[in-house]
């Protein structure tokens, strides 16, 4: 099990997190359809499709990360586009090295969530993907600061226990944004999809650690 | 049920559909860069550029609106969703050195965080783009803030009237001055009958029964104010909705409006003459002077049937603005 956040690790988690999205493209369609238009599965596998693509080109990690950014905005539209590449690219200006250990990798992962909050003012609550990220980084760095000796899969694990417990959560909501917002409180009840994705996706990089 | 659509690849949906607009109007439009509709002969650079962007599966909005007397640009995304920021600063860049930039952004979600995120790459440029935002949508309610409002088919006359200013070599101030005036005086209420089908995923969005209706339902046929009810006649639906359009812009006996109504693309010109027909007698009860007036698909939503009516209240500047000339495709003015 490795213990360093690399471009190569990067680059097959992201691999992992395309093959599981893919493999629920339908149910992530579904799941928006239900309070939006019904292609956020078309749209986040689009983004991975993307960033697996970006993250293969030459640079090192944190022109990897910058380039994802542009490649996912480039690729994709709609309401996820900008915020995914803000994700990436405020991680890319929070990466220190080329092999992040447990600490360092959580510090570029609150990069990346500082600067998607340059795009939405969503919070826990408002029914959308932050539903899933914000707890995620949260038990990230909550896992550092309570346990100096975590290692990186504690870290993805923290993150993708606390990002799908998060997402489930979103059924309880009424939507604050995007379109769904619109449903008021006919909206309650049904899963957000775009936390849902990426408590798949936090789940993939955990799953890669483990099998590195 | 099945969906039936004249389609190839969907996921080559929106480039052969602009493909094929552009090939229609040649002497109008051309296409660049698989996403960006510009004019067939752009303006002088002494002009202000008007460029917007937003989903495809909404024709002929917006790229029908590209056109002297209108638009300069519109970056397309993929359907119903906005276009990535780094196609919106590739646009953008085309227009640095005219006299300025305005770029139009309904207020979405999706466009507007996609809109902020190409403003700041483009500053990173250099380039200095104004922005106006329409949220003329009153489904939430006539109090509501505007963050709360959907931008709908409102867009099309606003660019109309900001096309028009930017063709008189007026400055981006002075452009942006006079829109906001209309922008502020604009409103439009929605109604759908039947929803409809996201093309790429096949599945309905939204739902109704056979029997309802519902006003307030957005363009892509997410939910409005208060839910579906059941069908009326098109008198008590084009009452309904003109009383709470005059309602929400306090509108006052003897102003000038324009009335339209927009069919959302499956219902019957022949349904939109007959909404249109009250919808007229209402604002003219109300003491208005209904003075510019359309009933035609100017923003549709696939094959979902009901429309959208719209009102906006001029003032002698924006009204002669409005009846200026225009070459777009979609909206022909001599």
């Amino acid at each position: 099990m490795t213990n360093e956040f690399t471009k190569d690790l990067l680059v097959k988690s992201l691999e992992a997190s395309l093959a599981t999205v893919e493999s629920k493209f339908d149910e992530l369609n579904a799941l928006d359809a239900a309070t939006g238009d019904g292609d956020h599965g078309t749209a986040i596998v689009a983004t991975l499709k993307a960033a697996v693509e970006s993250a293969k080109q030459p640079g090192n990690l944190a022109d990897t990360l910058s380039n994802i950014a542009m490649g996912v905005m480039s690729a994709t539209g709609g309401s996820t586009s900008s915020l995914n590449g803000s994700f990436y690219m405020g991680m890319s200006g929070g990466v220190t090295g080329e092999a992040l250990d447990a600490a360092s990798t959580v510090k570029a992962y609150e990069a990346g969530l500082e600067m998607m909050g340059t795009m939405t003012s969503a919070k826990v609550g408002d029914k959308t993907m932050m539903d899933a990220m914000i707890p995620a980084i949260e038990a990230m760095s909550a896992t550092v600061a309570q346990n100096a000796s975590a290692t990186l899969h504690d870290v993805f694990v923290a993150a993708a226990d606390a990002a799908l417990e998060g997402a489930e959560k979103t059924k309880e909501y009424v939507a604050k944004f995007g379109r769904a917002r619109n449903l008021g409180e006919r909206s309650r009840g049904s899963q957000d999809a775009g936390a849902t994705s990426l408590a798949l996706i936090f789940k993939a990089f955990a799953d890669t650690i483990a099998a590195n | 049920m099945v969906m039936k659509k004249f389609m190839n690849d969907p996921q080559r949906l929106t480039n052969e559909l602009l493909e094929g607009y552009a090939l229609c109007y040649p002497d109008k439009v051309k296409l660049v860069s698989e996403k960006i509709v510009v004019r067939a002969t752009p303006k002088s650079k002494d002009k202000v550029a008007i460029v917007t962007l937003g989903g495809a599966g909404h024709e002929p909005a917006l790229s029908g609106f590209v056109g002297e007397g209108m638009l300069d640009a519109s970056v397309v995304g993929d359907i119903f969703a906005a276009p990535g920021a780094p196609k919106v600063v590739e646009a953008l860049r085309m227009f640095k050195d005219n006299k300025g930039i305005i770029l139009v952004v309904l207020n979405h979600e999706g466009d507007q965080r996609n809109a902020a995120m190409a403003l700041m790459m483009a500053a990173k440029e250099g380039i200095k783009v104004s922005k106006i935002v329409t949220a003329e949508d009153i489904a939430p309610g006539a109090d509501a803030p505007r963050s709360d409002r959907r931008g709908l088919g409102g867009c099309i006359p606003l660019i109309k009237i900001l096309g028009a200013a930017a063709e008189k070599g007026l400055d981006v101030d002075e452009i942006l001055s006079i829109a906001e005036r209309f922008n502020e005086r604009m409103a439009t209420l929605a109604v759908t009958l039947k929803v409809a089908t996201h093309p790429q995923a096949g599945q309905e969005i939204g739902a109704l029964a056979d029997d309802q209706m519902e006003i307030g339902m957005g363009q892509h046929g997410e939910g409005g104010g208060n839910g579906p009810e059941l069908m009326q006649s098109a008198d008590w639906v084009a009452e309904t909705m003109t009383t709470k359009l005059i309602r929400a812009l306090k509108a006052q006996p003897g102003e000038k409006i324009a009335l339209i109504v927009n069919g959302s693309g499956a219902t019957t010109l022949m349904e939109m003459f007959v909404v249109f027909r009250k919808a007229y007698e209402v604002a003219t009860a109300a003491g208005l002077k209904v003075v510019a007036s359309q009933c035609d698909e100017l923003l549709t939503v696939q094959e979902a049937s009901g429309f959208q009516l719209f009102i906006g209240v001029f003032d002698d500047e924006t009204l002669a603005l409005y009846n200026a000339p225009s070459n777009a495709p979609y909206w022909v003015q001599r």
